[in-house]
Parts: structure tokens; sequence; C-alpha cells
């Protein structure tokens, strides 16, 4: 009977610690008011990039392209209809034309992923180790 | 049968060494918040061998690699996504194991060096971590590392081995790619030892009110707790790699300035658009003040409850960090460096 009731207030405390871990690192993501429940990355997006001025001859620059051009016609961010194109920047450079950056977030994981299903198996057979240790206990 | 086997197997490889006593509090969550820090850092190391098979540590290339390995390797976006979660979750279970020590005061007479030791963990931690998110090389990534030569620049001499000057002609990226596959982590390992070291010889901090507790457990039984505390970490970094894929984005864009940091980092990007030279200010007297943490309260004291200055402190510190790391989520950037 002792035994019945403690393995019960185990199984109730690995359930507890399990939501509330759950629940703190959904508080995490779900704080950020950036994640959007696309198909996931392995779907095709049409890049919202326009071009980007050429970079200067350093040695982030891929070889073979020139110099910046600071002053190329690129789109007035203010006119943008992108609603992932940042809305919050400095003064100063508003007053430049500024090339359109994606803003990278969490995305919902598609089912259409390689391997999608292989890594559920993984997840789940974490799951149930985690939970035959937690009621077995051995050596504990 | 399977006993026998096991005491072959303890003869031969010496486990009746761990079979010495340790409290019996040792197999609580608030005492394990160290062990599942090492079982996030230690799922951090194999995924992130796994990782540095597709990883090209090239400006021209980074970016490319990590969309190729999420787009078109077997499990590369869940390979990622466990990298990434485990970062998260270390982030968290290493916050709470800092929090814990400070309470319980396990940072007094005679653990001061451990907790010097464990000083130099967060640092490279962090290290870690901000070098994990410049070698993604997206927007995010270049902001961190413009931020990061900017302080580099404003240190002169000493800052001059982490600017592109220090090796000309050698791509930064490649040299943060070997600082965190290779030069961090090693040290980490080195720290790491010294810390189980100390916990060894100088034993698991007793309990604030209960100091002369009596009841013990050997410490594989702790073992034991420590390996069902790992599979879960494990399961939940799955679930959530499963669920939630980490941020990516495109090569940057040069000279922009439009992202925020992680949530790690955000505190330091909320106290920069206060004042710019914060950025520099701030971390040295932060780890100044935590190596002082065990000089500064050395009465006898253990208990929460009977130390009042420690608890406001600890309780302010919090607020504070809270409060930037909010308002650094949601405010807007008035500054370019």
């Amino acid at each position: 009977m002792d035994s019945e009731i403690t393995t019960s207030i185990r199984c109730r405390f690995a359930l507890i610690c399990g939501i509330a871990l759950c629940a703190a690192f959904s508080s995490l993501f779900l704080a950020l008011p950036d994640v959007l429940a696309h198909g996931g990355h392995g779907e095709s997006k049409e890049s919202e990039l326009t071009p980007a001025p050429e970079p200067e001859k350093n040695i982030y620059a891929v070889e073979g392209e020139s110099g910046p051009a600071p002053e190329a016609d690129l789109p007035d961010l203010l006119e943008s209809h992108d609603t992932q194109a940042p809305a919050e920047h400095s003064e100063p450079h508003n007053h430049k034309m500024m090339p359109k950056i994606k803003m990278a977030a969490h995305e919902w994981v598609s089912t259409s992923q390689k391997g999608y299903t292989a890594a559920a198996g993984i997840t789940v057979l974490a799951g149930l180790i985690f939970g035959v240790l937690s009621f077995t206990r051995p050596n504990e | 049968m399977v006993n026998k086997i096991c005491e072959i197997i303890k003869d031969r490889l010496g486990i009746r060494l761990l079979e010495y006593d340790v409290p019996e509090h040792s197999n609580s969550i608030r005492y394990s918040l160290g062990g599942m820090t090492l079982s996030a850092f230690a799922i951090l190391v194999i995924s992130g061998m796994l990782l540095a098979q597709f990883f090209v540590p090239d400006p021209a290339r980074a970016n490319q690699s990590l969309h190729y390995l999420i787009d078109q390797v077997y499990l590369g976006w869940f390979l990622r996504g466990v990298h990434f979660w485990s970062a998260e979750v270390l982030s968290v279970t290493l916050t709470l194991h800092i929090f814990r020590v400070y309470i319980t005061a396990s940072y007094k007479k005679p653990r001061e060096a451990n907790w010097l030791v464990g000083v130099g963990l967060l640092v490279i931690m962090v290290g870690l971590l901000f070098t994990g998110t410049v070698l993604k090389w997206d927007q995010e990534a270049y902001e961190a590392l413009e931020h990061f030569l900017w302080v580099a620049g404003k240190m002169g001499v000493l800052g001059l081995p982490l600017t592109e000057k220090f090796a000309n002609g050698v791509p930064l990226l490649s040299r943060l790619y070997m600082a965190h596959i290779s030069l961090l982590p090693i040290i980490a390992l080195l720290l790491l030892g010294l810390h189980l070291f100390f916990i060894k010889y100088h034993k698991l901090s007793p309990l604030p009110d209960n100091p002369t507790e009596a009841k013990h457990i050997k410490f594989t039984q702790h073992m034991a707790y420590l390996r069902r505390a790992g599979a879960g970490i494990f399961a939940l970094v799955c679930l959530l790699a499963l669920l939630i894929a980490p941020p990516l984005g495109d090569q940057p864009v040069l000279g922009m300035e439009v992202t925020r940091p992680p949530w790690q980092f955000v505190w330091i990007y909320a106290l920069e658009n206060i004042w710019v030279p914060f950025l520099i200010v701030v971390p040295p007297i932060l780890i100044s003040l935590l190596v002082a943490v065990p000089f500064l309260d050395r009465g006898e004291e253990l208990y929460w409850k009977r130390r009042p200055l420690a608890m406001i402190s600890l309780a302010i510190v919090t607020v504070i960090f809270i409060g930037l790391i909010l308002w650094g989520k949601f405010t807007t950037m008035t500054h370019s460096m």
C-alpha cells in the first residue's frame, strides 16, 4: 500500500515537473511576437530580399564582387508592405534607401521535413526511456 | 545472474570507488541542476560534432551550408534543433544552478575556489553561446559580431587578438569557429574537471537549514538520479527540436542593424540603448561582482531567511535582469554602432 502511494506520488511529481518544464520553455518562445505558424523551413519561400549592396572588398565578400554601392536605388523601407520588415530602426538610417531584410524567426516544424517520422520516433523513444527510468528508478 | 555480472564489472572497472557516501539531499532537483547542465552540455558536444560534418566556416558559404543541412540532409533540421534547444536548456539550468548555489550559500568556506571555477565556466558558456550565434552568419550573427568587434576595438591592445587585424586575410568567422569547437570546449572541460574535483573534495554542500543531516546515500545512487535527469533533458530537447525550428536567416546585409540578440544577450542590448559604452563597462563589472561574492559574504550563516542582505541583492539583480530582457525584447533601438 505504501509503495503504491509512493509510486503514485512519484508519478504525479514527474508529470508536474514535465509540465512545468514544458510551460517554462513554451513561455520563452510564445512571449516572442514573431513566432509564426508557417509550413516550416522545408517549404520554399519567396525571397523578400531586394538585391543587397555589393560588399566591400574584405574577407567577408565573395570573390569577384566589387565594393559597396550605398547609394544604390533601393526601395524605401518605409513604403514596404513586408510585415516582417523591421519597424523599429534608428532615425539616422531611415534617410537612406535600405534593402529589405527578412527577419529570422522561430517556426513550427513542418511534418514534410526529411526524416520527420524518424525524429518523432527518437523523441518518443527518449520520452519512453525517461518514463521507464522515472517509474522503475533503478539503482536510486 | 545479473547481480553476479554487475559485481564482476564493478571489480574490474573500479566502480566500487564511486560507492562513497553523499548527503541524501543530493537526489533532488535543486541539487542536481549542475548535473542537468552537464547533461545539456554533453548533448551539445555530441550534436556539435555531428553538425561540424556539414558546416563550412567560410563567410561566403557558412549560411548556405546551414540551409543545405536543414533542407537537404536527412534529419539535419532535427540535429540543428537538438543543438539549439540544448543550448537554451543549458542557459536555463545554468541560471537556476547559480541561483541555488547563491541561495544555499554554497560558495562559503571552504568552497570559494569552486565558486570561482564556476564563474569561469559561466564565462566560457557565454563565449560558446556567442560564438555559436555568430557561426550561422545571418543578419543576427553579423550584427552580434559587429558589436563584438566594436568592443574589441575599444579595448586597444587587449582587444587586438579578437579582431581581424590579428590575422590578416583569415576570416574572423573561421577563427571564431575554431574557438567554438576547440578552444572554448577544451577550457570548459578542464574547468569542469576542476569543478567536479572540488565537489568531491569538499563534498556536496549541506542543507542550509539542517547542516548536520545524518542521512546518506551512495554516490552511485546519485549518478542514477542524474542519469534519469539527463534522460529527461534529452527527451525535452528532442520534443522542442521536433516542434520548433531555431531561427535562421539568409546571408547578412552588411552595414545594417535591424535585429535583436537572443534573449540571453538582450539585456545588454537594452543597456546599450541607454548608453552605448555600457557594452564595455557592464560585463567586467558583472564578472567582478560574481568573483567578489564569496569574499563579500563571509559570514557563517547558510540559511537564506537569516541572510536578508544577500537575498535582497539577489532579488534586485533578478528584477533588473528580467526588466532589461523584457525591455530589450520590446524596445525600439534609438542608436546605431
